[in-house]
């Protein structure tokens, strides 16, 4: 994985396994890997992984079952939340920096629009 | 912690390789020679054995060099002085496992003597008579020469001990003097150093050689065992003095050789 | 996690010229830690000094061990394998490690050998730079030991290799010990670091913890690398 140099590791990570759970290719109620595999995956050290986990686990998105590791939550609703939250934030992104050219609301609005257009026009 | 024995083995194993290296060319040097005399036509029974003795000082030098270089490159490399042991028990294998490796050199070379000799044996045994006679006895007296062969046996430990607790003692106290001096200085003292050990063991070995020569008396006479006790006990007091001062060294000033 | 590493006081000449000056440290158990500093800063002395390879004035604790000897029994070191000759074959090193460490582990030590692809039979003269190192790794991961000191691991090797040691690193360091890696080129091992130490102007210029440094000043480790020795500049 490669990492932003800015960004704290264990943030990083935490999203990293968000995005895995939001598009589903971590499913509900599936086992994650050894805190040890995630950090040789992500090439992180044990002590960040530890961290993201634990972040994740009082956002109770994922559970602890003692003895056998962490698990993805099966409370679809929380996944969706967290999917909402995802969006969210990443609209705020977009949203902020267009903002800052001096875009109107309405003015981002249609060019998210003609962009979408020419986007699909290319798929064609 | 890492055990005495355990780092005693671990020494001994590599310089026991190195020996039988060095023995194995030996062998060679002595079979080439005796066929290159037999071509010459000037084979007979003794010469097997006066081949063996020629070689052998040669072999036995290489071997004390070989090992003292191997001694001293332990004092000074990470390699071994990582080990957790304490210094005393370091230095005590080091010194032990170079010294048994050196047994192991002389035995091989006092079996290659006999091996040799046994073309001419009989001989031999005249000449011992006679000269057993000459000294004033009737026969050639076994018991005395063991124990004359004994003596001489423990003068060349002590010799040989003390050999390399005087060059390990100077190598330490020059690595220990290095980290004081700056660059330049620490060369030209590198230099006088080099000077020194190969001078000193030059001494050390033209010592041994005269004392060996010289006892050839005592496989006749059993009186000069006496005289060599002294000796032996002396030289013993001043390698241990010298044993001690380098493990202080060691144990405060010396460092390894930083790659 | 407890205190693992512990330095007092520490002060080290050498040929009459100041190295170290007045250091003092402490690092926990469980962590991997970035030394960093130029060439020459003193990052390798500091090592040696915790080895007891070298003499410095000051204590220097292990694991509540504070005598040389026994430091030594809970410290890994990357040696160059110096004391070894070049005919010498790797297997034999890897025996001469078995014997002498109490704490080397003969599983650990063979599966190291297996990933990071070492042929025990060569000599040790036969090696590229990056099979020596790898080798060097290998060696030094097999004990299991509290406290890990990595100099310069990555000098000159190729990045497949590299990543072969830093995800070796990761698989095998046991989860109590800790681990100093000293590196002149952060990027490379940013990921992996709990914790910053800087080697400047012969002491610890800095001690901090990796993601603090991102989160509280918003920049990357090498950033902020960079930035203590533009600080330093402007002082001179």
């Amino acid at each position: 994985m490669k990492f932003d140099d800015k960004v704290p590791i264990y943030y990083q990570i935490k999203e990293y396994l968000y995005h895995q759970i939001v598009t589903g290719t971590l499913q509900p109620g599936e086992k994650l890997p050894s805190v040890r595999q995630l950090a040789i995956d992500v090439t992180a050290n044990v002590n960040t992984v530890q961290r993201a986990l634990t972040e994740m686990l009082s956002e109770e998105i994922i559970e602890s079952q003692r003895g056998k590791g962490n698990f993805v939550t099966t409370d679809v609703e929380g996944i969706k939340q967290l999917h909402n939250k995802l969006v969210k934030e990443q609209l705020t992104l977009v949203y902020q920096q267009l903002h800052a050219l001096n875009l109107s609301d309405d003015e981002i609005l249609s060019e998210m629009k003609s962009y979408m257009e020419s986007r699909d026009g290319q798929h064609e | 912690m890492t055990s005495f024995g355990n780092l005693f083995k671990s020494f001994f194993k590599s310089r026991f390789r190195d020996m039988n290296f060095l023995l194995m060319i030996n062998l060679i040097a002595i079979v080439v020679s005796i066929i290159v005399t037999a071509f010459q036509g000037g084979m007979s029974n003794s010469v097997p054995l006066a081949v063996t003795l020629g070689w052998s000082p040669i072999a036995t030098l290489i071997a004390f060099i070989r090992l003292s270089i191997t001694q001293e490159l332990t004092y000074t490399r990470d390699s071994y002085r990582l080990i957790p042991i304490s210094d005393t028990k370091f230095y005590l294998a080091n010194l032990a496992a170079s010294f048994v490796s050196y047994l192991y050199v002389v035995v091989a070379e006092a079996v290659f003597y006999l091996i040799s000799a046994i073309p001419n044996w009989s001989e031999y045994m005249d000449t011992l008579n006679t000269m057993s006679m000459i000294n004033g006895r009737a026969s050639f007296d076994a018991p005395n020469a063991i124990m004359g062969s004994l003596a001489i046996f423990c003068l060349m430990i002590a010799i040989i001990v003390l050999a390399w607790t005087t060059i390990n003692l100077i190598h330490l106290a020059s690595r220990s003097a290095s980290n004081f001096l700056p660059s330049t200085g620490r060369k030209i003292m590198n230099v006088v150093i080099y000077v020194v050990v190969i001078w000193l063991v030059l001494r050390v070995v033209g010592f041994a050689m005269d004392q060996l020569r010289n006892s050839v008396n005592m496989l006749i006479n059993a009186n000069y065992t006496a005289n060599f006790a002294l000796n032996i006990v002396v030289f013993l007091v001043v390698a241990a003095v010298e044993a001690a001062v380098s493990i202080y060294l060691m144990n405060n000033w010396v460092e390894t050789i930083s790659e | 996690m407890s205190e693992l590493l512990k330095i007092e006081k520490l002060n080290y000449s050498h040929s009459l010229k100041s190295i170290l000056r007045d250091v003092d440290l402490t690092v926990d158990s469980g962590k991997i830690v970035g030394l960093l500093g130029e060439n020459g800063a003193g990052k390798t002395t500091l090592m040696r000094l915790i080895t007891g390879s070298a003499h410095g004035k000051g204590v220097i604790t292990v694991a509540g061990a504070s005598k040389i000897a026994e430091r030594k029994s809970h410290v890994s070191f990357t040696e160059h394998l110096g004391g070894f000759s070049g005919g010498t074959k790797v297997g034999r090193i890897f025996d001469f490690y078995q014997a002498v460490y109490p704490d080397f582990n003969v599983a650990r030590s063979n599966s190291l050998v297996d990933f990071l692809q070492i042929d025990k039979s060569l000599k040790l003269s036969a090696m590229s730079k990056g099979m020596k190192e790898k080798l060097i790794i290998a060696l030094t991961l097999s004990r299991q030991a509290d406290l890990y000191l990595l100099d310069e691991p990555f000098g000159g090797i190729d990045s497949m290799s590299r990543k072969k040691i830093i995800n070796s690193i990761l698989k095998w360091k046991p989860e109590d010990s800790t681990m100093i890696i000293s590196d002149h080129y952060v990027t490379e091992i940013a990921s992996i670091l709990d914790e910053i130490i800087v080697v400047k102007d012969k002491t610890i210029n800095c001690h901090k913890q990796a993601d603090e440094i991102r989160e509280d000043n918003d920049m990357g480790i090498e950033e902020f690398y960079e930035s203590l020795y533009e600080g330093g500049d402007q002082d001179d």
